[in-house]
């Protein structure tokens, strides 16, 4: 049962529970103390002293997030002595690296910044240090500027509570102190996986991703909140866009499944993209593809259907990045010869993901998070820092089983049941890779254990509920109809249509196979698909368009509703 | 009514923070009813007067020794100095060459620049001599009043006389300074202030 406290702030008496810091209560109660080395969801550190507060009777000034409110507390969180050591202790921040706002990506959006403003402080009483500072620009897609640090280790917290990956730490002391990874190794040869966790957590420029760097400020971009679309976890992101062009993505801390997680495949790759877009219909004539209306588009791929005995005759290809929308509309269209190019590989399991947050056992067998599903690696090496016995069978990445307790035999099942039958809330995380076998061992073991299933694919699991099959990779002589959306065809893919009779494709980017295609139809992108998936653990995900697709793109569902009014 | 005098110069500044000042438009007519400019960069007197003036303002970082001894000499002749701008009030753009050897900076500048043909560094004792380090105003001499900006806006310049200027011309006389509160936009110097190099 938590205790209602209650205390004087400011003069005025407000409430709050027990346990709470002096910082949370103030939130609470709309009273706004300055912050910089906060933030919400990480452990508290109290290294910037920005929230400094007093507290009657209290010895010297506390700082309020990381001080528990009391009962009877009377606590000031302005006047002028504060402001006059707030102003201090910024001018000593400033004075010690080189903040130099007016070259600075961060300017406008910066916490520094935004405190020195709040604060008045227009000059500096201290001499500059000016120090020699280096920049690690080794990672591909953001960089790290030690002279833009404040060294208030949100990003030391959250890469070690938060992605779990503890890379970051502090290295030396006093003002040689340097945040650093691993053994003070640049970024591309630590054990960074570039998850961008750090990115989104810094306050001031010190982090700064390449892409969106001086593209604007925060006020200029909109935000839409949507689902990743690059593996079947289904993180939730958001999507900051300006004038209709997409310049980053950014974890939301407080949603499922992954809670402010992300890796680098949703979070940067999609910006490096260099495949060319596909803005309109096109139609093969003579000298190859070329664009013509949707009207035109459609009257050759009526026509041609018709020559070669309707739509029953052409076998349905669909990615699984499609929506369930899609798969609905798709299935009734070509019935059973509608087939998914990926299947799941895994059957759905009982639990959550976040379940493995509570777990002091946890199996990873048959997945490479470097590969697929690497969000999922946070949940994993979180439980590894926090003690929790972490077994891999056979190999889950290199970074995982550097972290694992102990690494098995990929069919070491005796030794498994072992370190299952000792643990209390063991959770049993499987891969497309993990067989029957291993599955029916644990079962065996802990009888209705929790386990869950990482799917092949993006939204296999939705779109197998529609009672889609998997394309077994059989050439496909016959006419063919692709819905690649904007994925990457395989090579298998390429060459099994090869020789198709009439090829119609659907897709967001130009590839070998859109080429061949006798009709291509444009595919909305990622950020601009709209609908629902179901991720791995069964979990309905909504994806929202944040930005609209090019020239007369239409949601894939809907550029397939003609094709039914053409066949009824 | 007698007029404040007021003195200007730039030092190692972009002219920005002077445009900015005359950018304030007609309001400048309003302003020279009150207000005599003795000298700036721009009127033939270029030097603060012997007399003194009221009123001392310096934009631009001090980054060699005509600029330190420019600061020095408006010190010793204005009752109240300004410092306006980022360059005066923290070191602006000008301390981006903190981070480079004098020498490597001289000869990047006059030797090595992708349009020089046959350049020379010129060691003239005439000429002002590279400081080690670009500093802000008050790193050489006291500053009495901050206007920091990249440039400040024209409003505030116009403001900083219209409004704020005679209580802080008072309060330079008739009271020790005290701690700026946080809601004044323009705070004082304070006598417990450690400048770094500060010489009266």
């Amino acid at each position: 049962m938590s205790k209602t406290i209650s205390l004087n702030i400011n003069g005025r008496d407000v409430t709050g529970t027990k346990g709470e810091t002096i910082l949370e209560v103030c939130e609470k109660n709309g009273i706004d103390v300055p912050t910089l080395c906060h933030f919400p969801g990480l452990s508290e550190r109290g290294a910037c002293r920005m929230c400094l507060v007093e507290v009657k009777n209290a010895r010297g000034l506390l700082p309020a997030c990381a001080t528990e409110a009391a009962d009877g507390m009377e606590v000031e969180t302005e006047n002028e002595r504060l402001a006059a050591l707030r102003r201090s202790n910024l001018e000593l921040l400033f004075a010690e690296r080189n903040h130099l706002c007016m070259f600075c990506e961060m300017s406008g959006d910066c916490k520094l910044q935004a405190l020195a403003y709040r604060y008045g402080m227009d000059h500096v009483r201290y001499s500059f240090s000016w120090p020699k500072l280096g920049v690690d620009t080794s990672r591909e897609y953001f960089f790290f500027d030690q002279n833009r640090c404040v060294l208030c280790r949100r990003c030391v917290r959250a890469c070690e509570e938060r992605a779990g990956h503890a890379t970051l730490g502090v290295r030396d002391r006093g003002p040689e102190t340097m945040i650093c990874a691993d053994m003070d190794f640049p970024f591309a040869r630590s054990t960074c996986v570039s998850c961008g966790t750090c990115l989104q957590v810094c306050p001031t420029g010190a982090l700064v991703d390449k892409k969106s760097a001086y593209v604007g400020r925060e006020e200029e971009l909109k935000r839409v909140k949507t689902v990743c679309t690059f593996c079947s976890v289904g993180c939730a992101v958001e999507v900051l866009s300006k004038d209709g062009i997409p310049v980053r993505v950014e974890s939301c801390w407080e949603e499922e499944p992954t809670r402010g997680v992300l890796c680098k495949k949703g979070r940067f790759e999609p910006f490096y993209d260099t495949r060319r877009r596909i803005r309109e219909p096109h139609v093969k004539r003579d000298r190859g593809l070329v664009p013509v209306e949707w009207k035109e588009a459609e009257r050759v791929f009526a026509e041609k259907i018709r020559q070669i005995g309707g739509l029953k005759t052409c076998t349905g290809l669909l990615s699984s990045r499609a929506t369930n929308e899609t798969a609905k509309v798709f299935r009734r269209l070509f019935g059973e010869r509608s087939y998914l190019l990926e299947t799941s590989g895994t059957k759905e399991g009982n639990g959550f993901l976040h379940e493995i947050d509570r777990a002091d056992c946890i199996i990873v067998a048959g997945i490479d998070f470097d590969e697929d599903c690497s969000a999922v690696s946070s949940f994993v090496k979180r439980a590894a820092n926090r003690g929790a016995s972490v077994i891999v069978m056979g190999s889950a990445g290199e970074g995982t089983n550097r972290r694992a307790s102990r690494v098995l035999v990929e069919n070491d099942y005796k030794e498994m049941k072992n370190c299952l039958e000792k643990a209390l809330r063991p959770v049993l995380l499987y891969g497309p890779g993990a067989g029957d076998e291993l599955l029916a061992a644990a079962s065996d073991a802990v009888p209705g254990m929790t386990q869950v299933g990482l799917a092949r694919g993006t939204n296999t699991r939705g779109i197998e509920q529609e009672g889609f099959l998997r394309w077994e990779g059989a050439p496909l002589e016959g006419p063919v109809y692709l819905l690649l959306t904007d994925a990457v065809p395989s090579k298998a893919l390429e060459e099994a249509v090869e020789k198709s009779q009439f090829l119609v494709v659907q897709a967001s980017f130009e590839s070998s196979i859109t080429e061949r295609a006798d009709v291509v139809f444009p595919s909305p992108a990622w950020n601009e698909r709209s609908g629902t998936y179901i991720n791995t653990e069964g979990r309905v995900r909504r994806l929202a368009g944040a930005v609209d697709p090019p020239g007369g793109t239409e949601p894939d569902e809907d550029a397939l509703a003609w094709i039914r009014r053409l066949q009824g | 009514m007698k007029k404040v005098t007021i003195a200007t110069d730039w030092l190692e500044s972009c002219a920005g923070c002077h445009m900015s000042f005359l950018d304030i438009d007609e309001r400048l007519l309003e302003l020279l009813e009150s207000v005599a400019i003795t000298s700036s960069p721009v009127t033939d007197l270029k030097e603060p007067p012997e007399e003194g003036v009221d009123v001392g303002i310096l934009t631009g970082a001090i980054g060699n020794s005509h600029q330190d001894q420019a600061a020095r000499l408006m010190r010793s002749r204005a009752r109240v100095l300004v410092a306006v701008g980022d360059c005066a009030a923290f070191g602006g753009i000008c301390v981006l060459r903190n981070f480079v050897e004098r020498e490597d900076i001289l000869k990047r500048g006059y030797l090595e620049t992708e349009s020089t043909v046959e350049g020379s560094i010129p060691r003239s004792g005439d000429l002002g001599q590279l400081s080690d380090k670009a500093v802000p105003v008050n790193g050489i001499v006291k500053v009495d009043v901050y206007l920091p900006g990249c440039p400040p806006r024209p409003r505030l310049s116009a403001s900083l006389f219209r409004n704020w200027w005679p209580a802080v011309f008072r309060s330079c006389h008739t009271t020790t300074f005290g701690m700026t509160s946080p809601e004044r936009k323009i705070s004082h110097g304070t006598q417990d202030h450690h400048f770094a190099r500060y010489e009266d």
